[in-house]
């Protein structure tokens, strides 16, 4: 981005009723620039927000990092961006200080201290506030004695210091570190320092590193929601050639047989599918002959990681309309990956909202930069229990959707329901800090009472307002656990509830635990009545049958329901529930 | 685009309230919001639109739009030789 564009993107005005988005960026150094470009990419990937920005004063890292401790007000995520100065003083260009080589250890022992309060404040300060952290990005100013082509103890040391900080940061809840590999991949090292405009004005920075860094920023603090699904080709995709006509053992995936991206990209599904990405093939072939190559033992993934497996000779757009089913997961988050474009395009046609990307058949860099791809589309900051649940609840919503189907009749619904032997703990307790909760809250689309996001900082605010209430409810039963699978929060006002967020994972729908949410509510808070703040999105039809089912709507067009209404007309409930809190 | 209407747009940049006639008139002093700042960032606005490198020596010329625009002119006719 260039500046002239940053300018005019803050200027536009924020959409009417915009949500505001208030960031915070802390830096040694005069912000200038990196300010004007946080605000504008933070602008693109959120158009939606209005974002305003702020900065500590020149040359007080210190005090602007206590600032987010001890008052983070309306702050809703911060940058960090320390630089080599920030460790030592002596390590810019703007003093003069000397870089005599006895000088050389002070300057050593003053960053390691430096670094060791920096990570302490910081990880203090990500507990009132999410962060982005960017350690030093510049190069290191010529102060050792050794020759530029040549690491010497000083130089590996500050560079070890640097990465110790990042390391003891990214441990802090709600911190991410920016990668400095991806950074250097977008920015040259050698184009990044401006002497002149560092000497002149106290600004480091070459404007297209400024916003190259910035964007890293704005990405850690606006993350994209991550794809919940891949779907899968096999011939020329999962392995190397066409199983229907060199058989099982002909396909291939391994560097003897000249395939081994195919290898690489089975081994990232593979791990992809044990941090809760769910995993589906959709392949035209013989089901037999496809079986056998996945049931080969040196397969780089488990063959149960793949599910729903779809071979046949349809079209591969009813293939993923089936697999989207069983999932029960939109398509917009979902990527399917083929070496055929035309099926790539068939896919798309059917199903706009998927993100189709091209296997790149004989291509082993372009397989390599697929693998990276994926591992953005599907990356997370932290991995949650229930991520390692999914796959399973995932088989198990299948499994007892077919038992409930199965009679066709309303009595062997009830029948399932009675000897499921659900069990829900309802947390009271669970506070802002639930990741879980958080993550249910910020990318259920269909079971959502009406589609409002949350930023960390936001979300702290509304769960703290006067008479606030979270539940968060975990499901079990004989078919096994699913984890937390619902959010409710809101407000008590006198006999009324007023519920602004309502939450439930699909894969917890038909076991009417959304029945038995209300009924806790009902319950623990004597409550008279409760009030939806009901929204419609184009997703969140199964919540609006929900309401239409049970709640009357007001003069407002604010849906409610009385605790009379609830009871006569809520069905049985087998459910045992546990509280907590 | 021809260069006043590029350094036009680098001026748009930092007075988004002013017309185009008042632009052409700005200058430092004279216009309410030139302050340290808009200078500072007039200055890397040009660098980036023009590609050239103004020395700090050479900051004298950005007090006003007509004075900015000359220096602009000069650095290319003398880059052209």
């Amino acid at each position: 981005m260039k500046l002239v564009e940053a300018l005019k993107l803050l200027r536009e005005r924020p959409p009417e009723g915009a949500e505001s988005f208030r960031a915070f960026l802390a830096c040694g150094f005069t912000p200038l620039h990196l300010e004007t470009f946080l605000g504008a990419h933070l602008r693109r990937r959120r158009p939606g927000l209005a974002v305003g920005t702020a900065t500590g004063l020149y040359g007080d890292l210190t005090g602007s990092l206590r600032r987010l401790t001890e008052e983070p007000g309306d702050l809703d995520a911060a940058a960090v961006v320390i630089e080599w100065p920030d460790l030592d003083p002596r390590l810019g260009i703007r003093g003069a200080g000397s870089w005599s080589p006895e000088v050389l250890p002070d300057v050593l022992r003053t960053a390691a201290e430096r670094a060791e309060w920096l990570a302490e404040a910081i990880v203090k300060a990500s507990e009132r506030v999410p962060l982005a952290v960017a350690v030093p990005t510049l190069p290191l100013p010529p102060a050792s004695f050794e020759p530029g082509w040549q690491s010497g103890a000083f130089d590996l040391n500050l560079r070890r210091t640097a990465a110790d900080l990042a390391a003891r940061v990214s441990r802090g809840r709600g911190v991410r570190v920016i990668s400095q590999s991806r950074l250097d991949e977008r920015s040259p090292l050698a184009a990044r320092l401006d002497v002149k405009s560092e000497l002149t004005t106290g600004f480091p920075y070459q404007l297209a590193h400024a916003s190259d860094l910035a964007e890293a920023l704005a990405t850690a603090l606006l993350p994209p929601p991550p794809k919940k699904g891949l779907i899968t080709d096999l011939d020329d995709t999962l392995w190397r050639g066409l199983v229907g006509e060199v058989g099982a053992e002909g396909v291939s995936w391994g560097l003897d047989a000249h395939s081994q991206a195919h290898a690489l990209y089975q081994m990232l599904l593979g791990s992809l599918a044990r941090t809760g990405v769910l995993v589906a093939v959709a392949s035209k072939n013989e089901p037999e002959a496809a079986a056998r190559a996945l049931a080969r033992e040196d397969l780089a993934l488990s063959k149960d990681d793949l599910f729903p497996v779809e071979v046949g000779w349809g079209a591969k757009s009813e293939a993923v309309s089936r697999i989207l089913r069983a999932w029960n997961v939109g398509a917009d988050g979902v990527v399917f990956v083929d070496d055929s474009p035309i099926e790539l395009a068939e896919v798309k046609a059917a199903h706009p909202n998927i993100e189709c990307v091209e296997f790149p058949r004989g291509d082993d860099e372009g397989a390599y930069r697929l693998l990276a791809r994926l591992r953005d589309l599907f990356g997370k900051s932290a991995l949650l229990e229930e991520d390692a649940l999914r796959l399973q609840t995932v088989r198990q919503s299948a499994a007892a959707a077919e038992e409930v189907n199965g009679g066709g009749d309303s009595s062997h619904t009830e029948r399932f329901l009675e000897q499921a032997e659900a069990e829900l703990t309802l947390s009271f307790d669970a506070g802002a800090s639930d990741a879980r909760a958080f993550e249910l809250v910020n990318k259920t689309n269909q079971f959502n009472l009406n589609g409002v996001r949350y930023t960390e900082a936001l979300w702290r605010r509304r769960l703290e307002e006067p008479g606030g209430f979270l539940m968060v409810t975990s499901y079990k039963d004989k078919y096994g656990p699913l984890g937390k699978i619902a959010v409710l929060a809101g407000r008590r006002e006198g006999e009324r509830l007023r519920v602004g967020t309502w939450v439930m994972s699909c894969r917890a729908f038909a076991r009417r635990i959304e029945h038995r949410c209300l009924a806790a509510l009902f319950e623990r808070f004597g409550a008279r009545e409760i009030e939806f703040d009901f929204a419609e999105t184009p997703k969140n039809a199964p919540l609006r049958a929900f309401l239409r089912e049970f709640a009357e709507v007001d003069g407002g067009g604010r849906p409610r329901l009385t605790r009379e209404t609830f009871a006569e007309r809520c069905p049985p409930l087998y459910h045992k529930t546990f509280q907590t809190g | 685009m021809g260069t006043e209407t590029r350094l036009l747009n680098c001026f748009s940049a930092v007075f988004p309230d002013a017309g185009e006639d008042e632009l052409r008139r700005a200058a430092m002093g004279a216009t309410e919001s030139w302050d340290s700042m808009a200078s500072v960032t007039l200055v890397s606005l040009v660098e980036e639109e023009f590609g050239v490198q103004v020395a700090p020596d050479d900051l004298e010329h950005f007090v006003s739009f007509r004075q900015v625009l000359g220096y602009v002119e000069g650095a290319a006719e003398k880059s052209a030789l």
